[in-house]
């Protein structure tokens, strides 16, 4: 089941809808507030740098064929290390999709299903997933490549709507905050490409290095002009969400797309490929998990860790209490657990197992030099 | 294959016992009772009192048949109600109004929201963020500020040629498109100007309009009108014509049909017109001319702190009317023409300017939105705080007009 | 003891799913056993083992049942040869061959007896008699002299004879002879054969297969002239042996896929099976579902279009359907006609057909979720005559909608059952009277009977039979999620339902083949393309030809 070989597609749909879930939710909303009319020159730098990163991982699993981040930390560390990290990281996954699905089903609480309790809605949702993961994560991945282009084109929909109400002198002042804010303490918000965390444990289901280039490059260039375009649209039609007002921004935004004067308020149809994102969202994240836990634990059929993992995602999500907490674990707690193990500890880990085999190589180059001569 | 089958049960499971334990109460459709418009007033007491149009539904397919009998009064075949009740906020009203009628409100269809003019003087603020804050509300419903109370103004809106009034405030801010005498502010316009920082905010100025001349001794043409003193002869109804000038949120002004078209002139939103001007031939007649397309370009400066803007304008115009012993196709006439409506637009655009600048102190044309890019940070914008520096503001107009042959006579 | 061993069964079945039964297929390009050039322009051998040799690696005779070949020694002038009569079982008139083939040939009489030698002329002098005798020549002597059949060729190359026997001749061997002798004796059966009941078309041809094994099989090569087309006989049942054929085409179908097949086959362990859907349940990859994994159809022009893209069919002895594997979802809403029209009308009608089933799947459901959940969708007019509308009618919606749906279950099922006298006006009754009658009544409102109306006609408009059951179904599944949780539960049936349409696997094939893998659409996608344009064969089918046609092929466009 780890070994099961994957297209392009799949892998790049695989990793936008990551990003795609955090766009619908809240992640425009704290750019803009932190660099308020910077933001769109701040998503292009954060974007050029985690293309940058990228390139330098690619760079860095060269000579780990078809390995993941969990057979370079076992070659590092042994056995422990490894064990380490597939704890960290698991524990990260649970968290952050625990949040996510919490956030999304009070959405869905204040806006429609209004005496439902939302730890049904969650309930609900992680039953769904479970169910996905029970077809396999050939299905789980099929599906999402199917569900992606019209997920996109809900956003391009969007954006298209909102532009002739632009206003394009929004974008001034060209600095917002200042250059400190924008550039240097603005790097900080390379933890929107958390997604990459699913770029280090993909390979092995990739069929060469070539390949995996071409995803990692093609998904990052997507997610950030997604990004882009949300962030633009947002700025550019909205003068109170630049003042933190906005909660859920991108659904006010389809409150207010009309076809004439027949067709108003189309969100109900953007909240049914909303949901279908989430859905989507929570099995792949599901699924990894149980890859990562079918690395360490050496069982042939990981049916019956679904549902541990299903109970540890309902528990984060009966955690936080109300909304002021869900937009703490969202923009902080999750910012920095995800800039800490996506883009220093994994980092880390992959320099130094690139070095280690470096270092190996010239032992055995020196080596085989010696048995030459003599 | 077991466990999957388990799985689909406990999620059916999940699903029904959401319906049997009561948890979600479905509220079909024909359980609500929809409110068309919303009117805000205020009583001498400081109570707020709120008036809700509520349509009737079954006079849509039955009130066909009755129509073709009664055709002119129309004040027999309405199918609203009005309900008002006196509350501290919109939502204890609602409460108020659930509770009396058999069905529960529901403001998803509502079209138009209404203030009088003696509330907005005081401060609207608080209405409006309790109202985008609000589910239900769609941010595209129309902002009319009545100069009479808003009960009187809902109380009168009966649809003339409609049947359903929830049609007729649509097809009423439409009408704006041809004539340009007011603008459709939607609540969500009026929010973000609102809540920017480089502009003001204005809404739909409306009236009911109970058939009494007007003042005859207008100064100038028909366009210096404002609602509820055009002088019309018509039945009492309501009619919108103007805009209302917001400073915050509070009524500070009110602009009349010529003022309004000039607003729209210079904030490039003017679709088409008609205005009269005096004739240079004849200082008693006037010649109409049928504005097409205005093309308006802003310009800010920023000297010592004080701005100085400037606009130019250009003007597309046909001459519609027609006397009997003119060559408008002449070069020469043409000329003459164009020079004269130049003027005019100029001196009338100018006029507006001043007013909003000096006597009302607001910039409802959000010229500020120009100013922002001299600016580099946002701190230093805030600093500058443009909307207390307009009214320091000098402006600079350029308007030229071209105007086209008429339609179909060319020479009498 | 047995509680505890109970319970402990229970909960690891519903912790531990199995693995589903997968079949994947393997990949095979081109790689044919011999190169198909050298096996042309071959003459005929002069030794009749080495023609008998040959005859059995062509035709595949080993495997093939029904290439029949008779081997019997020949006498000609009092001479025994070796001698063999090829033929194909149903293409031919087996008491044509009895009576003018085998018995001059075999059956002792004058003719094949006589060993005189034929006297062209006597000159007769001095009572010395020189006679010219002609040479006994064995090709004219059976030509010309033993076979008293009214149309015989001899033909010295493989080629032409093999071209012959696949449209029903037969042919004779004999040993020593470096000819042939291709004889013509077709007799097949024509055209007690009707018009496909449930699958018409308007310009296809209205051929449907018939009970009869034999002349199905016939049907099929007629319309393939082909060599490589190997029909294969498998016996199935226990009480009741009955045959049932597996065609393919040997160069073109991937031979994995043909080993599943007859894998398969031969391992049911029945009493009886007497129809091809009860064969059909029992050969499906996954029996849980509702969807259909196998195709069953009654037009012969389809079955030869699957065998010539590299699908393997099944037939059964008594029933008129062939069984098509492996299909896709898009197979199922493709009808026949399609091929028959311009590509441009085809694609037109099958973008319907996708409306269609969508329209089938997911109206009532949406209906029933945006009247309950989100009213603000609806523009405010239409609103405001639905609610006009439903202001008399007692029941909630949901009620309604599953009346009307249930009411149009029975209509459609008695409708099979009425004498056809009745038929129409069982229609026309049940359809038009009730429901207007319901209205008036104020029982239903007229916005639901449109829906009821419009869901049914789509249903009617998805060409396969099968599928349309499977979309009733799930429609009420829909019905169901709409009323709960409105479009978070249509949400949720989307996505559960795409789930199991992409687990679905038809004999290899994924379900969602060309557009779940994305990496094989390049050749065979939803849309028809031109007839010019289609070079390649699917590429999920894996076939061992994937190049169909040349890049040109309208030849006389170039100059």
């Amino acid at each position: 089941m780890n070994t099961d070989k994957i297209g392009i597609s799949e892998a790049i749909s695989l990793v936008i809808i990551i990003m795609i879930s955090h766009i619908i939710l809240s992640l425009p909303n704290e750019i803009l507030t932190s660099n308020l009319s910077a933001a769109p020159l701040n998503v292009i730098y954060i974007t050029a740098i985690a293309l940058v990163f990228y390139i330098i991982i690619s760079k860095l699993f060269k000579p780990f064929h078809n390995q993941d981040i969990l057979d370079v930390s076992e070659y590092v560390g042994g056995s422990i290390l490894r064990k380490i990290i597939s704890f960290i990281y698991i524990v990260h996954l649970i968290f952050i999709s625990g949040i996510l699905i919490l956030s999304f089903a009070d959405t869905l609480k204040t806006v429609y299903l209004n005496d439902m309790p939302t730890e049904l809605i969650c309930l609900v949702f992680i039953l769904i997933a479970v169910l996905a993961n029970q077809f396999g994560f050939k299905s789980v991945s099929r599906t999402n490549a199917i569900l992606m282009p019209f997920i996109l084109i809900t956003v391009l929909i969007i954006f298209l709507s909102l532009f002739t109400d632009f206003v394009p002198q929004r974008v001034f002042p060209v600095l917002g905050k200042g250059i400190n804010e924008t550039f240097i303490s603005g790097i900080s918000n390379i933890f929107a490409f958390g997604e990459l965390i699913i770029l280090y444990l993909i390979r092995p289901n990739l069929k060469d290095t070539k390949q995996a280039n071409k995803v990692g490059i093609i998904s990052i260039l997507l997610s950030g002009s997604f990004l882009f375009i949300t962030v633009t649209a947002l700025l550019l039609s909205f003068p109170f969400i630049t003042g933190g007002e906005g909660v859920l921004s991108i659904y006010m935004i389809t409150r207010t797309i009309q076809f004439g004067k027949f067709f108003q308020r189309v969100d109900a149809l953007f909240i049914l490929i909303w949901a279908l994102t989430f859905f989507s969202y929570l099995s792949v994240i599901m699924s990894y998990i149980l890859k990562i836990t079918k690395k360490n634990t050496n069982t042939s059929k990981s049916s019956p860790m679904i549902y541990l993992v299903a109970l540890g995602i309902f528990i984060v999500t009966l955690i936080p209490q109300n909304i002021a907490q869900i937009r703490f674990a969202e923009n902080v707690i999750y910012k920095y657990s995800s800039l800490f193990i996506v883009f220093i500890l994994s980092f880390t880990i992959l320099l130094l197992g690139y070095l280690k085999k470096k270092k190996q190589k010239g032992i055995v180059e020196i080596k085989q030099e010696v048995n030459n001569e003599s | 294959m077991k466990a999957r089958k388990f799985l689909i049960f406990l999620i059916i499971l999940v699903l029904i016992s959401i319906t049997f334990l009561g948890i979600n109460s479905i509220n079909t459709l024909d359980n609500l009772a929809y409110v068309v418009s919303i009117g805000f007033d205020i009583k001498d007491s400081g109570k707020l009192e709120l008036s809700f149009q509520i349509a009737m539904p079954s006079g849509g397919s039955s009130s066909s048949s009755s129509s073709s009998s009664s055709s002119s009064s129309s004040s027999q075949s309405s199918e609203s109600i009005i309900n008002s009740v006196e509350c501290n906020s919109l939502e204890s009203g609602i409460n108020l109004v659930n509770s009396y009628l058999g069905k529960e409100l529901n403001l998803s269809h509502c079209k138009a929201i209404v203030f009088s003019e003696e509330i907005a003087t005081k401060g609207i603020g608080e209405y409006l963020y309790t109202l985008m804050n609000n589910i239900e509300i769609r941010p595209t419903c129309m902002v009319i500020i009545s100069r009479c109370n808003a009960k009187y103004f809902l109380n009168n809106s009966k649809p003339m040629l409609e049947q359903l009034s929830s049609k007729y405030y649509e097809v009423s801010s439409t009408a704006e498109r041809t004539t340009g005498y007011t603008s459709d502010t939607t609540l969500q316009d009026f929010f973000s100007s609102l809540t920017d920082t480089f502009s003001e905010s204005y809404a739909i100025l409306g009236s009911v309009n109970d058939g009494t001349q007007g003042n005859s001794n207008l100064e100038g043409s028909d366009t210096a009108s404002i609602a509820s003193e055009t002088p019309i002869d018509t039945q009492k109804n309501i009619e919108t014509l103007g805009l209302a000038i917001f400073k915050d949120d509070k009524l500070v002004g009110e602009l009349n049909g010529l003022e309004s078209i000039a607003h729209l002139t210079v904030t490039n939103k003017l679709k088409n017109a008609t205005i009269s001007i005096p004739s240079p031939f004849e200082s008693t007649n006037y010649i109409d001319l049928y504005m097409e397309k205005s093309k308006t370009k802003n310009k800010v400066e920023l000297t010592n702190g004080t701005p100085y803007i400037k606009s130019n304008i250009s003007i597309k115009a046909r001459i519609i009317s027609m006397s009997d012993d003119y060559k408008y196709l002449d070069q020469e006439t043409v000329d003459i023409i164009e020079q004269y409506a130049s003027e005019y637009i100029k001196s009338y655009i100018s006029d507006y300017l001043y007013k909003t600048a000096k006597e009302f102190k607001s910039d409802i044309a959000s010229f500020g939105k120009y100013a922002v890019s001299k600016f580099i940070t946002w701190q230093e914008w805030e600093k500058y705080n443009w909307l207390d520096n307009y009214q320091n503001s000098f402006f600079d107009v350029n308007v030229s007009v071209s105007v086209k042959s008429r339609y179909l006579i060319i020479d009498t | 003891m047995k509680v505890l061993q109970n319970l402990k069964n229970f909960f690891n079945s519903i912790l531990n799913v199995e693995e589903d039964y997968d079949f994947t297929m393997s990949d095979e390009t081109a790689s044919n056993t011999q190169p198909e050039d050298l096996l042309k322009k071959q003459n005929i051998y002069p030794s009749i083992d080495v023609n008998l040799d040959y005859i059995h690696s062509r035709y595949n005779s080993l495997i093939n049942s029904d290439i029949k070949i008779r081997n019997f020694l020949l006498n000609a002038k009092g001479k025994e040869f070796k001698a063999f009569l090829i033929y194909i079982d149903g293409l031919v008139d087996s008491s044509s061959i009895n009576d003018f083939i085998l018995n001059p040939l075999m059956l002792k009489n004058y003719s094949n007896q006589n060993t005189n030698p034929q006297v062209i002329s006597e000159a007769i002098t001095n009572n010395i008699s020189v006679r010219k005798i002609k040479k006994f020549n064995v090709v004219d002597y059976i030509y010309e002299c033993l076979l008293p059949q009214n149309s015989i060729k001899k033909v010295s190359s493989f080629d032409e004879l093999v071209k012959d026997i696949n449209s029903g001749n037969c042919a004779l061997f004999v040993d020593t002879i470096e000819f042939a002798f291709d004889i013509d004796i077709k007799n097949f059966n024509q055209r007690s054969i009707s018009e496909p009941k449930n699958e018409p078309s308007v310009r296809g041809s209205g051929e449907a297969f018939v009970e009869n094994l034999r002349t199905n099989t016939s049907m099929i090569r007629r319309s393939i002239n082909n060599e490589n087309l190997i029909v294969e006989n498998i016996v199935i049942g226990k009480s009741n042996q009955n045959n049932c054929a597996v065609c393919y085409i040997k160069n073109i179908a991937n031979s994995s896929l043909v080993a599943e097949a007859k894998y398969r086959l031969n391992n049911i362990d029945v009493d009886y099976i007497l129809s091809c859907s009860e064969l059909e349940q029992l050969l499906k990859d996954d029996p849980e579902t509702t969807l259909p994994e196998i195709m069953s159809t009654e037009r012969v022009d389809k079955t030869c279009a699957a065998l010539l893209q590299g699908r393997v069919i099944i037939i059964y002895n008594g029933s008129p359907y062939a069984l098509i594997l492996p299909v896709t979802l898009f197979d199922f809403i493709s009808s026949p006609e399609d091929v028959n029209l311009n590509y441009r009308f085809s694609n037109l009608l099958k973008f319907l057909r996708g409306l269609a089933f969508f329209i089938t799947l997911l109206l009532p459901g949406l209906y029933l979720a945006i009247t309950i959940y989100h009213r603000e969708l609806i523009p405010t007019e239409l609103l405001y005559s639905i609610v006009a509308t439903r202001v008399s009618v007692p029941f909630p919606i949901i009620l309604e909608i599953l009346m009307m749906e249930l009411s149009f279950e029975l209509i459609r099922e008695a409708g099979l059952r009425v004498p056809s006298p009745l038929g129409s006006t069982v229609g026309i009754v049940g359809a038009l009277v009730l429901g207007e009658a319901a209205v008036s009544a104020s029982i239903v409102s007229p916005i639901l009977i449109i829906i009821i109306a419009v869901t049914a006609i789509s249903s009617f408009a998805i060409p396969d039979f099968s599928l349309s059951f499977h979309l009733r179904i799930a429609r009420f599944a829909y019905i169901m999620l709409g009323s709960l949780c409105g479009f978070l539960g249509i949400g949720i049936g989307i996505f559960v339902h795409m789930l199991t349409l992409n687990s679905l696997k038809s004999f290899g094939v994924p379900y969602l083949s060309p557009y779940s893998p994305l990496s094989s659409i390049k050749n065979h996608s939803y849309f028809l393309k031109p007839v010019w344009k289609r070079e390649y064969r699917a590429s999920f089918l894996k076939s061992k030809k994937p190049i169909a046609q040349d890049k040109i092929s309208m030849k006389w466009r170039e100059k």
